[in-house]
């Protein structure tokens, strides 16, 4: 009975210094272009305009670069909270192993300097042709 | 016997919910929009606008919303949505705010004849970007 106790206390702990949120996020895309690769496959670059909410009350607009290559995807990105704190982040995707992805939070101003955390991200809905997307995310600090 | 009569109870009472509560679903829209023209008109100033967006609802069915109104005191449009198949279904949009209704009104393939009313909120937009995500609820007829 102790045992457990201490354990569910210890897992309580770890919870707290280990804190998780969600997030989603809606985008579009803009600044589509393409070129052939030498063995003949595309590259994409794009500019993925959004704006993203978390379970920790902010919310923000972020801005992402991105280059889809071999059907791996991959950028960086900015994102501007309600109180101006800036985060910095690389996003990464093989599409195709599916619609999940890593967001991974490198530091950023503010409440974000020196603060990383790793999200796991699904693509919830998405339509190239029409250039939007929805996603959901679950991360740690 | 008595297992019998629940039984009975039970299937009438499904049948009975269904037929008077019609089925639900839900949807999830990724939208953007584009502002057009503005005018004057006898209620006042109405702008144009153009919302094309993504979608996926709680039956299994995805694919892109388009929609076009106008926004003055209220937003107002007539939208399609074209599923993954190519059948569209027909619907319209009135909003005041953050809530709306909205009501399909039958379409091509699985959606002839199939009427349904629904409530929608803008459960997350950014002007700046001209971006948004839209949950909607419908009881179909």
């Amino acid at each position: 009975m102790r045992l457990f106790i201490i354990s569910v206390f210890i897992l309580l702990l770890a919870g707290i210094a280990n804190a998780d949120y969600t997030m989603k996020s809606v985008y579009k895309f803009d600044n589509v272009d393409m070129i052939k690769n030498m063995d003949d496959s595309n590259i994409l670059n794009l500019t993925v305009n959004g704006f993203q909410e978390d379970s920790n009350g902010n919310n923000a607009t972020s801005k992402c670069l991105i280059s889809l290559i071999n059907s791996v995807l991959s950028g960086n990105c900015q994102g501007t909270d309600q109180d101006g704190d800036i985060e910095y982040s690389t996003v990464e995707r093989d599409l195709s192993k599916g619609n999940v992805g890593t967001i991974i939070r490198k530091g950023g101003t503010g409440k974000y300097a020196n603060k990383t955390s790793v999200c796991e991200y699904t693509v919830v809905l998405t339509d190239f042709k029409i250039g939007v997307g929805y996603l959901t995310a679950s991360c740690k600090e | 016997m008595k297992f019998i009569k629940i039984l009975l109870i039970l299937c009438f009472t499904l049948f009975y919910s269904k037929l008077v509560l019609g089925e639900d679903f839900t949807l999830t829209q990724s939208i953007k929009w584009i502002m057009g023209s503005e005018i004057e008109t006898s209620s006042g100033k109405i702008k144009g606008v153009s919302v094309e967006g993504a979608y996926i609802d709680s039956r299994g069915h995805k694919g892109t919303i388009t929609c076009i109104g106008s926004i003055g005191e209220n937003f107002k449009a007539d939208c399609h949505l074209k599923d993954e198949d190519g059948d569209f279904v027909y619907a319209d949009a009135l909003r005041k705010g953050v809530d709306g209704v909205s009501k399909m009104s039958g379409g091509t393939g699985k959606y002839k004849n199939v009427t349904a009313d629904c409530v929608y909120q803008i459960a997350n937009s950014n002007k700046e970007a001209s971006l948004g995500l839209v949950t909607m609820q419908c009881s179909t007829n």
